[in-house]
């Protein structure tokens, strides 16, 4: 409790590449709340080239909206809170800016050394240059001519289990120091080692008079276990200082925070961990998805197995790519309206020159949201190649996006989220709307209680809870009905076909219980078991979804047959096309 | 949010830094006049190494031995068949070099060659003079005259005389339209939906291709045409806006650069430049919306359309496609005024 006093009003800063954006929390009658955001460009890109002057916009804004004065005469925050209500008691940063430091990785062999630190590169924002291994099949000179081309900011060696290889572990390292000389003595990296405590000296001995050499804890310390941590922990200190040098005003924010600021995608991942502790459902499953302007994030925990993928968001930063990623047919293929090819790919292509254009009526609205829908599609299925093994079950599925900000009807959400992932099972479906997950995950490093109240608020809103059928009948047949018990002893009956999306009417907030009677063959234990008892459920802001329409989602080949098969979708969910 | 900025400006300092990574030598010194596809500057993208093993390659027993024979130092220029190595004896055996290289290194018994490689040039990009030199980076060159920022190009810069083919600002680019007489020019044609016409500009020598726009199915092979095409509005039928019609037919018949060679990452936009013998100030970059500003619809049924701002509304508005967002009035030069989304204009200024 004397903690909660201490760091009693709270500043997360979240900043990326695009958009600045700001958090004040603090605690009214016991507990935090989230009290106002405001949000400005970051100021990071000519002709300021500073990220100091989008922050101080952003913090102009809160000033106004909270009526809190967070900056001293100096323009230094004031740090702790004053007795005139001025001033904060703790500041959080989580950042984007991908790829500004690079990294180039060393280990021994794959499924020890190498995965583990394709483990630990995965949970940073640093570009991955190139990874050198025992078995690399590239000639030295190859390896050479790499290293000197990607010139890394940071060179990381693991390798050999504690008491494990040795000889190996030094000859890698014979090898980046011979790299090493060749490069301009102004790009010499910073070299750390994370393998085979045995060996240390040794290492020290050969290589701190060529490199600036760092020892931290060895990450994979035995065959089976991996340390991560402690590695994490240093990389991220080193990043921090490194980004001071490249991104103009890091340094002003840095300062003032108690913890090293964090990358969003570890920052998410403190809080879907979390998340998946919360679950009630046992074992549950949850999926995160970051649509920021600069990252799309794909984080998941499954059974405890937390695995996440991050790429650069193509559409507002990579034009070409973007163009290349999207598939003009798959995007005219989920559009519920008639549109020309050409109409669509014009549309795209003007997007991928200016990626922040508002579409002016509703058919451009929709072109958008399928544009939406393909990004997300293309990097689940990059998130699920690369973990393998990914079932569709997920518990709950939770979203934060700039690129949704724009969306009044939180139905054309749930829609994206259905047609995009296609649960499984019984998920619930949430909205971020704030894009606060991250922004709690670095605060939670210092302060674990502020998160827990926060996401106990509305910050996180439920969309919808949803029932994804799976049946064999033919489309159009009844398959379930469905009967919902009111607290006020009403109830209503509804009958759900085959090749359908169902929204119940049930209220955001309100409990109701549910009853599923099976009017074809089905196997009702995808429902969980001690269904014929009823579920307690809740209406989220979309109430609660039947969606029916089998997974795969089976799309009509002929074009107007599938045009009204959206029609019929969309009117369900209370999406008007017109 | 910020609103894009696409200078159409009558008379600008235009200051551009040309940068390369990697290895390089800069080819001009300060106060050489340079045209548009001059070089100023060349480097090596990739550098590729080998290294030689002299005591594997010519069988010593010792890595002492192996470095004796070795008859290079660091710093050599190498062609290919010059002799790196060259062990003694009646059956003397010599390792050759197999590429035009450089020595860089000589460790041990171990000779490290850098491959000598076709260097990449940086060209200047526009008529200008070089100001200044940034070491081993790149060059700063400079001018002064009218400007005009296009939205897309096909990475590819070129410098000509102008001439208009539009007679107004919504006509079509037909390959029937090009003519043998533009031979040697940058033509301004208008919307662009067929890909004959670039055939057309390459088979007749034409140096450049100014559009208002570009249908997106004919992109590809824009990209792939070796004349320059800059693009000034968009993708699909739009027309090219008052602004640059005017800045750009008031210009005719003179030399303008056309430089479509530009990295979204590093902020850089494809620009038309017509040099004139004024001297003005830099344009104001990253500016926000202001009324009474200039600008461009960029999207819906009035894009392409120059207007003046009247008012920005700071709090935000629902559209009738349900999006909410900040809008601001403008005027059309007919006094037609309407509201329209701070993320669909462009400021022309």
């Amino acid at each position: 409790m004397s903690e909660l006093i201490e760091l009693a009003s709270v500043l997360g800063i979240k900043i990326d590449i695009h958009t600045t954006k700001l958090f004040l929390f603090d605690v009214v009658n016991g507990k935090f709340h989230l009290l106002a955001t405001s949000e400005a460009d970051t100021t990071y890109k000519p002709p300021y080239n500073d990220i100091r002057e989008g922050f101080f916009k952003a913090i102009d804004n809160l000033q106004q909206i909270s009526g809190r004065m967070l900056l001293d005469d100096d323009m230094n925050l004031i740090v702790p809170s004053q007795t005139d209500g001025s001033g904060i008691d703790q500041i959080a940063f989580t950042y984007g800016f991908l790829d500004k430091i690079s990294i180039i990785t060393a280990g021994l062999l794959e499924g020890v050394s190498i995965s583990s630190l394709s483990n630990l590169i995965n949970s940073t924002h640093l570009k991955h240059s190139d990874q050198i291994s025992l078995n690399d099949s590239r000639k030295i000179d190859e390896i050479l001519s790499s290293v000197v081309n990607h010139q890394p900011d940071i060179i990381l060696l693991s390798g050999g289990t504690e008491n494990g290889a040795n000889k190996s572990v030094l000859r890698m390292m014979e090898i980046i120091l011979f790299c090493i000389k060749h490069l301009p003595k102004e790009r010499i990296p910073e070299l750390v080692y994370a393998g085979n405590s045995s060996i240390v000296t040794k290492i020290q001995e050969t290589a701190s008079s060529i490199a600036n050499l760092s020892i931290t804890e060895n990450i994979r310390p035995t065959l089976e276990d991996e340390n991560l941590n402690p590695a994490l922990t240093f990389i991220n200190e080193l990043s921090s200082q490194m980004m001071v040098k490249k991104i103009p005003g890091f340094e002003y924010i840095f300062s003032f925070t108690r913890s090293v600021p964090l990358p969003f995608n570890q920052a998410n991942g403190i809080m879907t961990k979390f998340l998946n502790k919360l679950g009630n459902e046992k074992n549950g499953n949850i999926f995160v998805i970051d649509m920021s302007k600069e990252i799309i994030l794909m984080a998941g925990s499954i059974n405890g197995n937390f695995q996440q993928n991050l790429v650069e968001n193509p559409l507002f930063n990579n034009p070409d790519h973007f163009i290349t990623e999207t598939n003009i047919r798959e995007i005219s293929k989920w559009l519920p309206i008639n549109k020309e090819k050409e109409d669509i790919n014009d549309y795209v292509w003007g997007k991928s020159i200016r990626p922040n254009t508002i579409p002016n009526d509703k058919d451009e609205l929709l072109i958008e949201i399928s544009i939406i829908k393909n990004l997300i599609r293309n990097n689940y299925q990059l998130f699920k190649n690369k973990f393998g093994n990914i079932t569709d079950n997920w518990n709950q599925i939770v979203i934060n996006g700039d690129s949704l900000s724009n969306f009044d009807n939180p139905n054309d959400i749930a829609l994206i989220l259905l047609d995009t992932i296609q649960p499984k099972g019984i998920t619930n479906l949430f909205l971020d709307q704030h894009g606060i997950l991250p922004v709690l995950g670095s605060i939670a490093l210092d302060n674990p209680i502020l998160p827990i109240q926060i996401l106990e608020g509305s910050s996180i809103s439920l969309l919808a809870k949803v029932f994804s059928i799976q049946s064999k009948a033919k489309i159009g047949t009844p398959i379930l009905k469905v009967r919902l018990e009111f607290k006020d002893s009403t109830y209503l009956e509804e009958e759900i076909f085959k090749g359908t999306i169902v929204k119940l009417p049930i209220s955001a907030g309100q409990i109701v219980k549910l009853f599923l009677e099976p009017l074809s063959n089905m196997d009702m234990n995808q429902f969980g078991n001690n269904i014929d008892k009823g579920l307690i459920v809740q209406g989220g802001l979309c109430g609660v979804i039947f969606d029916t329409r089998g997974r795969p989602i089976q799309l009509q080949k002929n074009s107007t047959e599938r045009s009204d098969q959206f029609q019929k979708w969309y009117r369900s969910m209370d999406i008007n096309l017109v | 949010m910020e609103t894009l900025n696409f200078h159409t400006l009558g008379l600008a300092k235009i200051q551009r830094t040309r940068l390369f990574p990697g290895r390089g030598d800069i080819l001009v010194r300060v106060g050489q006049k340079v045209d548009a596809s001059d070089p100023i500057a060349e480097f090596i993208p990739e550098d590729k190494f080998i290294i030689v093993n002299v005591r594997k390659e010519l069988n010593y027993k010792n890595s002492e031995d192996a470095r004796r024979s070795v008859n290079v130092k660091i710093g050599d220029k190498l062609k290919k068949g010059d002799v790196i190595a060259q062990s003694s004896g009646t059956l003397s055996r010599s390792v050759k070099a197999q590429n035009d290289s450089e020595v860089v290194n000589i460790i041990g018994s171990q000779v490290v060659l850098r491959l000598i490689q076709t260097p990449k040039a940086v060209l200047a990009g526009f008529e200008s003079i070089v100001t200044e030199i940034l070491p081993f980076h790149g060059v700063v060159i400079e001018t002064n005259g009218a400007l005009i920022q296009g939205v897309w190009g096909n990475q590819k810069a070129t410098s000509g005389p102008i001439i208009t083919i539009m007679k107004d600002m919504f006509e079509e680019l037909t390959p029937q339209k090009i003519d043998v007489t533009f031979r040697g020019s940058i033509v301004l044609g208008g919307y662009c939906a067929n890909s004959e016409v670039f055939k057309a500009a390459e088979e007749l020598n034409i140096k450049g291709l100014i559009l208002s726009s570009m249908s997106a199915s004919i992109a590809n092979a824009a990209i792939n045409c070796s004349v320059p095409i800059i693009l000034l509005e968009g993708f699909g039928p739009i027309p090219l806006n008052e602004r640059a019609y005017e800045l750009l037919t008031s210009n005719e018949k003179k030399v303008v650069s056309l430089n479509s060679i530009y990295d979204v990452k590093k902020f850089e936009k494809p620009e038309i430049i017509i040099q004139l013998p004024v001297e003005a100030n830099l344009p104001v970059d990253g500016q926000e919306l202001r009324n009474g500003c200039v600008v461009r619809v960029n999207s819906g049924p009035n894009r392409g359309k120059a207007a003046i701002v009247k008012k920005v509304n700071p709090t935000k508005t629902k559209l009738q496609n349900g999006i909410r967002t900040a809008c601001a009035v403008i005027e059309f030069s007919d006094e037609d005024q309407i509201s329209v989304p701070l993320a669909n204009l462009d400021i022309l200024e």
